[in-house]
């Protein structure tokens, strides 16, 4: 019998093959096919009611379904405005280019929205849905939101005792949570459409207008992952917040968005309804 | 010891290979879709109806959010064991220990009596399969994997506790059975036991073996906890799917199994299709009027040693 790595090597290859592990050992243009064969025979037993390959088919179908079950919770808008059968095969690709190298199954999407965009593979899939990778982006960030790290939250407290000459110096924390995000408006609404994204008015162009794009801003409070629309000068803020700048920096960068009069009172605001719903955190010592 | 919330007495197991386990009596597997159900009975009049929790470690190895703070509560309330799928303890690949921190950082947090996983391999060469593969029944492999679950011990600073699999495939070159590959491990790496009954009941009938002979092989003194759950059928075989009601053969098993090793904590496992919090309580129920009547005045007997001796 051959060395345990090389028994294990050769069980994760046929579980993991794309076709199903009896019809990639019966292609003849399979790598390796006769050694693959003959080392499956000289590994794993057959018996009277159940040959070799079928007993690692059952295997091969749990490693496959058992993803493919993980990644349509993960991704279920995705799922229910591609369909079935376009999700399924969406998998079988991606698995091939991204095999689970994690040990937990909540990481193994992690790959998804960078695979659709990107991958040669997926070129005509991208036609057809421009905006499904955005919209998987849209449905990870929600799940890194969900179980983002507890850090205290800053309070209005912690900005009371501030002196106002000192205000321009001062630097914010984004609760582990927060994530703020750029897409395609298509995919926003369609995840709205879904109810996982609060029906808040914003204006969304028709799908004949291109590819009009929005920002969304992703938290969690109280355990619960919430969204909402952004306007662009606020994304901007909350980007200047992301790379430590401080007050007096923030209101330089947004001073062309809102103008240069309105930007101190602009930001104020925006930290006051970021503090408000538990965007902000205490600062770290 | 804090009493069990279904207001059985629980007490410590006898025997100190298994000192690590203290007896919990019936649990369930914890499930996100029964925290409403259990917070709501934990913070009212009516009973929570089992005595004990497992929670499956990796859903848990999460920075933060609900999944953790769930733990924290429920710790406060009722006894924790956790239960992994990832530590790969049976691969070629070398000992995750980024894992291993993982691990040993949720015992913390959780405060969990015990912990278990697999005796099998989940992956190689980085690859994680998220599924339960069987190893070779050899003396190499038994090695091999006593060496590592050492290795883990030594880490977390305690005994774990390895499961067997339900299984459909073999090697050809096994050679010992699974029991015996089973025992042998336990003693090389003195660790502990998680029986599975109806793993047992659905690889017999996959390899052809008598589940009676298995479980007679199993050293009694380190089991640490029983788990119970339903299996489908496949033909020709039979597939550990979760998803049903545990079946009236391996309820059978499970009373034969006490009469040969004695009291032992006992869990539900129902991972598909998982029905109310309720039902699954009525499946704990079951499982501990087959255990009293199984166990008969060993079950009272050894509960009342274990308070001469508190
Ligand atoms: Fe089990």
């Amino acid at each position: 019998m051959p060395e345990l790595r090389a028994v294990q090597a050769l069980v994760s290859e046929l579980i993991r093959a794309t076709d199903g592990v009896e019809r990639t050992l019966a292609r003849t243009d399979t790598p390796h096919r006769c050694e693959l064969l003959d080392l499956l025979a000289a590994t794993v037993t057959s018996d009277a009611r159940l040959g070799a390959v079928k007993r690692l088919e059952v295997y091969a179908n749990a490693y496959f379904y058992r993803i493919l079950d993980c990644l349509k919770e993960d991704f279920s808008v995705l799922l229910a405005n591609v369909g079935d059968a376009r999700f399924h095969d969406l998998v079988t690709a991606y698995l091939l280019v991204h095999p689970s190298n994690h040990f937990s199954m909540r990481y193994v999407g992690q790959r998804m929205p960078q695979f659709i965009a990107a991958h040669a593979s997926m070129a005509a899939f991208r036609s057809q849905f421009p905006w499904a990778a955005d919209l998987a982006r849209l449905e990870w960030a929600l799940l890194d939101a969900f179980d983002a790290a507890d850090v205290p939250k800053a309070t209005r407290q912690d900005f009371a005792t501030v002196d106002p000459e000192e205000f321009a110096e001062l630097q914010f924390f984004l609760d582990p949570s927060v994530q703020c995000l750029e897409l395609d408006s298509r995919a926003v609404r369609r995840q709205r459409a879904h109810g996982a994204v609060e029906a808040e008015d914003s204006a969304l162009e028709s799908e004949g207008g291109g590819a009009p794009r929005e920002h969304v801003l992703v938290w969690r409070r109280d355990e619960t992952v919430r969204t909402r629309p952004l306007a662009p000068a606020e994304a901007r803020a909350l980007d200047c917040v992301a790379r430590g700048k401080t007050f007096g920096e923030i209101c330089v960068e947004v001073a062309g968005l809102v103008g240069e009069e309105q930007a101190a009172s602009q930001v104020a605001g925006w930290l006051a309804a970021w503090l408000e719903v538990g965007c902000l955190a205490k600062q770290v010592v | 010891m804090n009493p069990g919330r279904a207001g059985r007495s629980p007490r410590e197991a006898s025997g100190a290979a298994a000192s690590d386990a203290p007896f919990l009596g019936i649990g369930v597997g914890l499930r996100p879709v029964h925290y409403p159900e259990i917070f709501r009975r934990l913070s009212g009049p009516d009973e929570l109806g089992i005595d004990w929790f497992e929670a499956l470690s990796e859903n848990y190895m999460v920075a933060g959010g609900r999944p953790r703070r769930v733990l924290s509560d429920l710790r406060a309330e009722v006894p924790l064991v956790l239960h992994g799928v990832s530590l790969n303890i049976g691969s070629s690949d070398p000992l995750d220990l980024h894992y291993v921190e993982a691990l040993a950082e949720l015992v913390e947090h959780t405060g969990a009596r015990w912990l278990s996983d697999h005796l099998c391999w989940t992956g190689v060469e980085g690859r994680n399969l998220h599924d339960l593969i069987p190893l070779p029944y050899t003396e190499r492999a038994s090695d091999h994997v006593a060496e590592r679950v050492r290795q883990v011990q030594d880490l977390l600073g305690r005994r774990i506790a390895l499961e067997n699999v339900s299984s459909y495939l073999s090697y050809c070159d096994d050679e010992m059975s699974e029991w015996k590959f089973l025992a042998e491990v336990a003693e090389k790496a003195d660790c502990g036991i998680l029986l599975d009954v109806n793993n047992v009941y659905v690889s017999a009938h996959n390899h052809g073996f008598d589940p009676r002979e298995y479980i007679a092989a199993i050293p009694g003194e380190r089991v640490f906890q029983i788990h119970l759950a339903g299996h489908s059928e496949d033909p020709p075989l039979l597939i550990d799917t979760h998803d049903h009601p545990v079946r009236d053969e391996v309820w059978d098993l499970y009373a034969w199994t006490l009469e040969q090793i004695g009291p032992v904590s006992t869990l539900i496992e129902w991972d598909d299709h998982i029905p109310s919090f309720e039902r699954l309580c009525a499946e704990a129920a079951r499982a501990r009027t087959v255990f009293d009547r199984a166990l008969g005045d060993r079950a009272a007997q050894s509960a009342s040693e274990s308070k001469r001796a508190g």
